[in-house]
């Protein structure tokens, strides 16, 4: 019951937040590029009342408030627009083909991210503090401070050109082919510093509570110790710092799929972007800011899944 | 007896000078952390080296960034050019240190926006509380939700003809040349959409800070006393809030950098000829196997750069905020 109020007072908050938002790239979408029919045509060919007919057929002499809330309402049922290069294609159906490659690409990146960052946080916690912890900490820092578009560049030259254990990276075909390798560690490179340094402090600081030396005394061997004690109680920070990282997931797939060429959510991003597709830009941008709110809520949730301690009624209440 | 006595004294006096500890406080203390700690002092040469490069690149190079040499095109690195030419017979090396000088450009103007825009907003917020703290909390809790260069992205489309107008229209009234020249637009662009997207963090940082500071035992005696409000400001919240805004910023500096590189990259920022890191890797990319030297070497360079920044943010928290356990690396 508790959780149930607690969830519709989250999207209370939440909506407000996404109209807020769908205001302003409205507003810039709108305002910022100038008369959309201008940008649209050649203005050689339009005389003055043809001009006026267009444009109020498409309903641009209408007052602002009327616009965007037609907008908002087309938006609420699902149809969210067109794209005005690429023949007036719905964005519904760009979407819809984007997506599922994305998700892929992504939950790959996520999965090598965590795996990744769990085993470095764990062997730097457990080296703490000698040279093997100093070099994993600075080296992941390091990787996860290069932009993706100078990293993807050189681990291209390095695994296809000098070694040559991968043929081509360029193109998708599904997250069984040796493709899929390159994208996959950039997408989970990118937040690989956060995760080893929150992984190291969440364990080192749990090792120092009064269970683990009770484990310790009672005679438990250092696996089932590190495992059912230690990480089990470490892991309530991580999501934290899963829901921090979304947002490099994201803006990292804009890279990684223009670059390999994948043609996800990203890569849309990327068409919306050469194209000053204003459309297209404000409802990945929309989406973006969607994504993010809601997984800040599902991680808020998971809390209390993962640590009874947590009770997340209370809260909220501060 | 008296002579006893001064003997005594002198001893004691003597004990304690050879016991006595040098003068501390937070600042001295920070610096000589700092100075131990070999990756920060690394990194501040190689920012100082950028900023050298900067400021006196143009002098340095025997090329103009723009010279053409149509005897040696996309060469790679020779005696006449150090560091190769790219496609269009362009010395990288004169590219490089141009690209330099826009992220240091880039870089310092709005940090100092940001810098400036956070820190009056923040304690704003703070101090007059009520409808308006609570209109800054979710003002930056709205610019947060976005993906911050997804966030620049759109900003930078969307605003990216207005100025391109702007500039026309002040070419055709008042005749300003130097406006009509789109690579001064591109700046203007890249320093509002950064300075729009930079503030939130500090304003949030600032307004924590005068909040939890305000709160603590000193600044109420010091109200108790009946210290001016100002007197407070200077000599309480100013020296304490400075370790943590300090490290901001200089994270906020190789943020900055990025961004801008990210935005070049995507042809939203520096628009070509002009130079910057960001472009350079985009505008060599699609040769990537023929000629990877011409995208490493910007690559590195950015890297490096924004690395050493990273490194000097996480130096300087550590000297400065002692007790603060969380890196400044994460947020």
């Amino acid at each position: 019951m508790k959780i149930t109020a607690y969830i519709i007072r989250r999207l209370v908050y939440i909506i407000p937040t996404l109209i807020a938002a769908s205001a302003l790239t409205f507003v810039l979408a709108h305002y910022g590029p100038g008369d959309p029919l201008m940008e649209l045509l050649q203005e050689a060919y339009w005389d003055e009342e043809l001009r006026e007919r267009v444009r109020h057929s498409l309903g641009l002499d209408r007052p602002f408030l009327v616009q965007y809330g037609e907008f908002l309402g087309r938006l609420m049922q699902g149809q969210l627009g067109y794209s005005i290069l690429s023949g007036q294609r719905s964005i519904n159906v760009m979407l819809a083909k984007a997506w599922p490659k994305s998700i892929q690409l992504g939950l790959v990146g996520m999965f090598f991210w965590f795996v990744s960052g769990t085993i470095l946080g764990i062997i730097a916690a457990r080296f703490h503090n000698r040279p093997i912890d100093y070099i994993i900490v600075s080296t992941t820092v390091a990787v996860s401070t290069i932009p993706t578009f100078v990293l993807a560049p050189m681990l291209m030259i390095v695994f296809i050109l000098q070694l040559g254990w991968i043929d081509s990276s360029i193109g998708w075909e599904g997250i069984f082919s040796q493709k899929i390798i390159l994208p996959m560690m950039l997408i989970g490179f990118t937040g690989t510093a956060g995760l080893v340094r929150q992984w190291r402090s969440s364990i080192l600081e749990t090792i120092s509570q009064d269970y683990v030396r009770t484990a310790r005394a009672k005679g438990l061997t250092e696996r089932l110790i590190i495992v059912r004690h230690i990480l089990r109680n470490a892991f309530t920070p991580i999501l934290t710092i899963t829901a921090a990282s979304l947002g490099g997931f994201i803006t990292g797939s804009i890279f990684v799929e223009q670059i390999f060429n994948i043609h996800g959510f990203g890569w849309l991003v990327w068409q919306g972007i050469i194209g000053l597709d204003y459309p297209v830009l404000m409802i990945t941008t929309l989406f973006s800011a969607a994504i993010i709110l809601f997984m800040n809520l599902v991680v808020d949730i998971l809390y209390g899944v993962v640590d009874p301690r947590v009770r997340i009624g209370e809260r909220a209440r501060r | 007896m008296e002579e006893q006595e001064t003997q005594a004294e002198d001893q004691r006096q003597e004990l304690t000078d050879q016991f006595r500890r040098p003068e501390r406080n937070l600042w001295k203390d920070a610096f000589t952390q700092l100075i131990a700690n070999r990756l920060a002092m690394g990194s501040i040469v190689i920012i100082f080296f950028v900023f050298f490069i900067a400021a006196f690149g143009p002098f340095l190079t025997p090329y103009d960034h723009l010279y053409q040499d149509w005897d040696n095109i996309a060469q790679p690195p020779t005696r006449l050019h150090p560091l190769g030419t790219d496609e269009l017979g362009r010395d990288m090396l004169s590219r490089i240190l141009a690209g330099g000088r826009t992220a240091i450009m880039v870089a310092v103007v709005t940090t100092t926006m940001a810098f400036v825009l956070g820190v009056m907003i923040g304690a704003a917020g703070a101090y007059l509380g009520g409808f308006a703290d609570a209109l800054v909390v979710r003002t930056i809790d709205f610019l947060q939700a976005f993906p911050h260069i997804l966030l620049a992205v759109f900003l930078a489309a969307t605003l990216k003809p207005s100025f391109i107008r702007f500039g026309d229209s002040l070419v055709q009234q008042y005749g300003i040349r130097a406006l009509g020249n789109t690579l001064y637009l591109d700046y203007l662009l890249i320093f509002a959409v950064l300075g729009i997207t930079g503030w939130p963090n500090l304003a949030r940082l600032v307004r924590g800070q005068v909040l939890s500071l305000r709160a603590t035992e000193y600044v109420s005696s010091a109200q108790v006393v009946g210290a001016k409000e100002w007197r407070i400001i200077v000599h309480h919240l100013v020296p304490n809030a400075l370790g943590p805004v300090i490290v901001s910023l200089s994270a906020s500096f190789g943020g900055a950098m990025l961004t801008e590189a990210s935005l070049s990259y995507l042809g939203l920022g520096i628009q070509p000829p002009g130079a910057s890191w960001g472009m350079m890797i985009a505008e060599n990319l699609v040769q990537w196997r023929y000629r990877p030297h011409l995208v490493v070497m910007p690559g590195m360079v950015l890297f490096v750069t924004v690395l050493a920044f990273t490194f000097l943010g996480d130096g300087l928290n550590d000297a400065l905020n002692p007790r603060m356990l969380t890196p400044s690396g994460q947020k």
